[in-house]
């Protein structure tokens, strides 16, 4: 058998090491998707540590009333870095690290279709990160909310009629300027993931055989392809609103402000979908292993994905159901936000279906990935809930819309990711991370997650506003919010036994073996971490499962299912 | 693994307890919230409906997904010796099943959310319906009467069992009128004249809070809505109307000097430095015209609220004294005001002295 | 294009598996596109709300915008693809004098247009109408300058494959560069066709 030739063979000359040999020299230099996913990863959880702090401070100020802890410009500041650096600085980070990491492993690629690109993306995004955070050095944090909305976000000049308290400072700036910078990096990361995904797959992968994970990374690619651009534009016009003299969102001079909510909402909620859909798609990976049957209605989970994709670029105004737009208008968003979840409701049917009947062994991976079901489903539900356009009068911009916001976005994509990483992390390191530790983690997440965002509901119900940085203790608010504190942190508790437990495993953690999971998809396939070039041999895929099919011949896929 | 970790009986502990608490919760400690379930009228009441009917439609859902889930996880847990399951993957007949079954529910759901959007969107028809301007200034309410000329600040006074139109502006960003017990939001655009109605069924006194993210103080923008008897209602209105009574005791002349002196800038007091109210959509709204960015204190002493609900108008502890500032939140207001509501615009420097005759006065216009 | 998925590319041709006819650069140019044009949209999309919320838009003088200049403008930037066209095609062949004339005719194409665009801009700020006069001067400078701008950043790119063409990078068989600046430059011809449609055409039809 002829060994297959990496690359040009070139002729060895005795010659110095250049830097990317060297250690920190191959991080900086890598195009590997493999190490880039790493470094996505990283950073990203560097900036979940970064945000979750700062939702510790706004806890620890909100624990009891007419708290003193922030000063009220500070607290503005943080929750606006809280959501906007959990959103843009860690979920998609971290989600667009694993894609990295994964897709062309699961698709028996070598690597990304433009690895330099790729590499520039992750620097970009890096760059961007530290910008937006180094705002707190120049005490200029962005603090307008994490949507920023007009004529808040302008100068004083550009605000009203007569002398307002805007944004005269470079706070916005700072906020639109690395929004842009995000933005670019994303973009570089979606064409490379479409174009890998539709283009490098191994033979015989055909689009209905892709593994789901793969699935909601190109619905996701796509919708940051054709999101992000609103983003762009919006903060394009408030950077020359506020510094060009232009009106876009001036009122005093014929411009508007619900032009940013428009603008804004029309990729914010697409957005929302790209920090779940990954996860959808992890999820998809996670129950059926651990239940050792195949996914239950692949088909069908593929194209709600591709549904939710496609409407979520509908719904936009449900984020602006209090702005007066005309009641037609308003039914129309009613209806079209109903409409997605129903793709979603199926989702969670199947999830259910897979493991309903299987062989279900509660490893770290499948204990996140039923609480994910689990949480979401709560968060789903009070979604559907605010779609009811009158109560979401009641409840719009209270913290009934902060507990729906967590349940689906911790309850959802934060379990989701620690699912991926429990299960991924031995390909990655070769180490399993400690199972005992992951239990504990897991526990303690799912009652903090709870105690902290579920009396949230009841606190929107008792009209608690969101974005107030103190409250009266006169309002039946107080037990409540302590609870929630004493729920963060838990949930800190809970990430701090995660990092123990990644520092532990990584330096005397069980060895992993290839396959730890007995696993379906091509990943498994390779040796843990894997080699440079991933596979030695481009795979033939005949089935959903060509890892399955190669472990067991005799009952594969491609002999007794036709896709 | 021997020993069942994933314990579904603790997390129905969690969740019925969770559930239990928060009903205990919301009825014991929710007296005095500003819950949207303890409605007082019409609109707010078809909201809160809906909350019920998707709290049991959320319900019923929750208990059986979670129902499913949890079966599922307890009865197909790994256990020793068990052969591997049947390789299942789909069967389209369930597919349909459950993709329509909840399009049906939703859509139930979305009739309902129709027919209340229709609801609250149309404002009946009544010939002594009252119209009401709300300004949203950072941060508090501005309250302008068109019909009677009369201009408050922190507080919207209305006749029970009528129909209340508000008219919504602000010349700054964006705000958000919210009554929970009377009605849900609705926002306070530049540009956008929004309007609200809503219709009180009981007197009282009820809690209005900013629900836009506004800035700084976008935690103290609080009013009041007083609904009152008709005959109530009216008497207030007169009284408001007259100008302010020029004051009989020397302290408080004094104090009406001072205000002359330093505050006209930003304020305005009917006879003193005002000849009437003004609309201050109409004012506010003209680069050309200063207007004044503070609340008119015409008739201050009624009031209940100071400086967007930051602290009450306790005027039985105001009388003038040595411990004056330890009792009166009107005159602390005066000593700090930054100090109180940090980066609100009111900067005064004033002696304590001073401060006595101020509160002698303000506290006088009623 | 690393190596290591170089061998890729030769599996899956030998699988028949890549629909054989485009590059990858190809497929992450048209991405790379679309996205961007979508900008446009949003762009278009403000500038129309803005329009209508302002009711009726007119210069200063209270007339519209002239619309016979600009026309002729977009026939020269309408035009300009056909060399590019040229170009393009005929590198393909290994013409690389055609590749080279073909460029020429393009940036020189281009170059007017933006010059008869800075000539335009001249006459209406002369006029008082600038990026401060009212929505109409923002979205109006916002969505042609950003056109404009995408125009610039084509040229350089022509100018760069120019250069290089002189220098004989290309050959009938390596000439992606061309390619990509070519689908860059319809790309900005096409959304020229909207701009145009939305700034001088939609108001006369609205009279
Ligand atoms: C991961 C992110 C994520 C996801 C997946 C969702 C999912 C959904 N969201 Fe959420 N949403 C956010 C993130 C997300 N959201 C954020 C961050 C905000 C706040 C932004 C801000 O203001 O800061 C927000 C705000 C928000 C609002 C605006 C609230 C307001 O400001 O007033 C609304 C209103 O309609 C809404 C609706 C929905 C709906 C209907 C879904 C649906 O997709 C949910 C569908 C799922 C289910 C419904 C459960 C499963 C279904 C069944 C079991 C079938 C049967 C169900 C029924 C019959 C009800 N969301
Ligand atoms: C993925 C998104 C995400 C995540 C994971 C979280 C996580 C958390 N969020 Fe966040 N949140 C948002 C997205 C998110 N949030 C958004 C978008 C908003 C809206 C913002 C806006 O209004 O503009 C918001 C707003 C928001 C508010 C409302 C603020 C307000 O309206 O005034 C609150 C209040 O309690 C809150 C709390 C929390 C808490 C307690 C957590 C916890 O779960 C956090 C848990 C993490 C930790 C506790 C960190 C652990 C770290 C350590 C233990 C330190 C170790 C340190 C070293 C080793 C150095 N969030
Ligand atoms: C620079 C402007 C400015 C000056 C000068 C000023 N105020 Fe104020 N005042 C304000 C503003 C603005 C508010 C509302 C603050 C808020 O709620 O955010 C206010 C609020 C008040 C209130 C509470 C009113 C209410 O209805 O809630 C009182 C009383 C008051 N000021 C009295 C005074 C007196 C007395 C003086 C003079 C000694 C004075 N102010 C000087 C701007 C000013
Ligand atoms: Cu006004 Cu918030
Ligand atoms: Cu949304």
């Amino acid at each position: 058998m002829a060994t297959p030739v990496i690359g040009n063979a070139t002729t060895t000359v005795v010659r110095q090491k250049r830097l990317s040999e060297s250690y920190v020299g191959e991080w900086l230099m890598t195009t590997d998707h493999k190490l880039i996913g790493i470094m996505y990863i990283v950073t990203g959880f560097f900036f979940f540590l970064v945000g979750g702090m700062e939702a510790l401070l706004i806890r620890t100020q909100l624990a009891a009333p007419d708290a003193h802890v922030l000063s009220p410009q500070t607290y503005n500041a943080i929750f606006t870095m809280h959501g906007t650096t959990m959103i843009f600085l860690f979920v998609i980070p971290v989600l667009t690290g694993f894609g990295n990491y994964i897709v062309p492993l699961m698709i028996g690629a070598r690597d990304m279709a433009f690895p330099r690109l790729n590499a520039f993306g992750y620097w970009v995004l890096l760059f961007g990160g530290i910008f937006i955070q180094s705002s707190f050095l120049f005490g200029a944090p962005p603090d307008g909310g994490w949507f920023l909305y007009a004529p808040l976000n302008l100068t004083n000049a550009g605000c009203t009629v007569h002398a307002t308290a805007c944004t005269n400072g470079m706070n916005a700036d700072f906020w639109a300027l690395g929004v842009l910078m995000l933005g670019v990096s994303s973009i570089a990361g979606s064409v490379n993931f479409v174009v890998t995904i539709l283009k490098l797959r191994a033979p015989g992968m055909s689009i209905n055989r892709m593994p789901l994970f793969t699935w909601m990374v190109l619905v996701t690619s796509f919708l940051l392809l054709f999101a992000l651009p609103s983003l762009t534009a919006a903060a394009g016009l408030l950077l020359l609103d506020r510094h060009a003299g232009t009106h876009f969102y001036q009122y005093a001079f014929g411009g508007d402000p619900l032009l940013w909510q428009h603008l804004f909402w029309s990729f914010g909620h697409p957005e929302v979908y790209i920090l779940i859909l990954p996860v959808f798609g992890m999820i998809s990976e996670i129950l059926p292993v651990f239940s050792h049957k195949p996914i239950f209605g692949y088909t069908f989970i593929a194209w709600s994905g591709v549904a939710i994709g496609f409407l979520s670029f509908t719904v936009w105004a449900h984020h602006m159901f209090a702005v007066g737009l005309p009641p037609i208008a308003q039914a129309f968003f009613a209806t079209s936000t109903t409409l997605i979840a129903i793709p979603t409701a199926v989702k969670i049917f199947n999830w259910i279906a897979t493991i309903f009947g299987g062989k279900i062994s509660f490893k770290v991976p499948m204990l996140f990935a039923l609480g994910f079901v689990a949480m979401f489903l709560i968060g789903g539900l009070n979604g559907a809930a605010l779609a009811v356009v009158p109560f979401d009068y009641q409840v719009t911009d209270t913290y009934f819309v902060v507990a729906h916001l967590h349940y689906v976005l911790f309850g959802g994509t934060v379990f989701g990711v620690f699912a991926g990483t429990y299960y991924w992390f031995p390909k990655m390191t070769g180490k399993f991370l400690g199972e005992r530790l992951g239990q504990v983690q897991f526990w303690l997440m799912l009652i903090g997650v709870n105690l902290t965002f579920f009396p949230m509901h009841i606190l929107g119900l008792l009209g608690m506003p969101r974005r107030y940085y103190t409250y009266a203790g006169n309002l039946g608010w107080n037990e409540l919010n302590l609870l929630a504190s004493i729920g963060a942190l838990t949930i800190g508790l809970a990430i701090m036994v995660f990092l123990y437990n990644v520092i532990v495993s990584l330096k005397n953690g069980q060895v992993a073996p290839d396959d730890p999971w007995d696993a379906f998809t091509l990943e498994w396939d390779t040796s843990s971490p894997p080699k440079k070039y991933n596979f030695l041999h481009i795979p033939v895929v005949r089935s959903r499962r060509p890892f399955y099919d190669k472990k067991y011949p005799e009952i594969a896929d491609w002999k007794t299912v036709i896709h | 693994m021997r020993k069942p970790l994933f314990n579904g009986k603790t997390r129905w502990q969690v969740v019925v307890a969770g559930l239990l608490l928060g009903s205990f919760l919301l009825t014991a400690c929710g007296e005095n919230s500003p819950s949207i379930l303890n409605t007082f009228g019409p609109v707010a009441a078809s909201e809160s409906f809906l909350f019920y009917v998707i709290l049991i439609i959320a319900t019923i859902i929750f208990v059986l997904v979670e129902g499913a889930l949890i079966f599922s996880i307890i009865r197909y847990r790994e256990r020793p010796g068990m052969p591997n399951p049947r390789q299942i993957h789909g069967n389209l007949r369930i597919e349909v099943l459950w993709t329509v079954i909840p399009s049906i529910i939703l859509f139930i759901v979305l009739f309902f959310t129709i027919q209340g959007l229709v609801n609250v969107a149309t404002q009946p028809t009544s010939s002594n319906t009252l119209e009401v301007r709300a300004v949203g200034h950072q941060w508090w309410w501005e309250f302008y009467y068109p019909k009677y000329n009369i201009t408050t600040a922190d507080e919207l006074h209305a006749p029970v069992n009528t129909i209340v139109q508000v008219d919504l502006y602000s010349n700054n960003v964006i705000h958000s009128f919210w009554v929970p017990a009377l009605t849900g939001k609705t926002d306070v655009i530049p540009g956008h004249n929004n309007m609200r109605w809503f219709k009180a069924d009981a007197t009282g006194t009820f809690l209005g809070e900013c629900a836009e993210y506004c800035g700084a103080q976008h935690a103290h923008m609080a009013f009041h809505a007083v609904i009152q008897s008709s005959d109530d209602f009216n008497t207030w209105v007169s009284t408001q109307q007259q100008a302010a009574v020029t004051p009989s005791f020397a302290l408080a002349a004094q104090g009406k000097q001072i205000f002359m002196g330093q505050c006209t800038g930003c304020h305005g007091i009917v006879g003193d430095n005002l000849k009437g109210y003004d609309d201050p959509q109409v004012k506010c709204n003209d680069p050309a015209i200063a207007c004044l960015v503070g609340p008119n204190l015409t008739h201050f002493g009624a009031r209940g609220l100071i400086a967007g609900g930051i602290l009450t108008n306790n005027r039985d502890q105001c009388s003038p004294g040595a411990d004056l500032l330890r009792r009166c939140h009107l005159a602390q207001w005066l000593k700090d005001p930054q100090g109180i509501k940090p980066g609100n615009d009111m900067v005064v420097n004033l002696t304590d002295d001073q401060i006595q005759a101020l509160v002698a006065y303000l506290e006088s216009l009623n | 294009m690393s190596t290591a998925h170089g061998e890729q590319v030769r599996v899956l041709e030998e699988h028949g598996e890549l629909g054989a006819t485009h590059s990858l650069n190809w497929w992450g140019m048209i991405f790379f596109i679309s996205s961007e044009a979508l900008i446009f949209a949003n762009l278009i999309a403000a500038y129309l709300y803005l329009e209508i919320r302002a009711g009726r838009w007119t210069l200063p003088s209270g007339d519209h915008l002239d619309v016979i200049y600009p026309a002729f403008n977009t026939v020269i930037l309408l035009g300009s693809s056909v060399p590019a066209i040229l170009a393009r095609s005929g590198i393909a062949k290994g013409d690389k004098r055609r590749l080279v004339l073909g460029l020429l005719g393009t940036i020189i194409m281009g170059s007017v247009f933006l010059g008869g665009q800075a000539y335009e801009y001249t006459n209406l700020i002369s006029q008082n109408f600038t990026l401060n006069y009212k929505t109409f001067g923002s979205a109006f400078f916002t969505l042609t300058g950003f056109h404009g701008l995408h125009v610039t950043v084509g040229l350089i790119f022509l100018i760069v494959i120019l250069i290089r063409a002189l220098r004989g990078d290309f050959t009938a068989k390596k000439h992606f560069a061309v390619e990509a600046g070519e689908m860059y430059w319809h790309f900005v011809d096409l959304v020229w066709i909207l701009v145009f449609s939305t700034v001088y055409l939609l108001p006369l039809i609205r009279g």
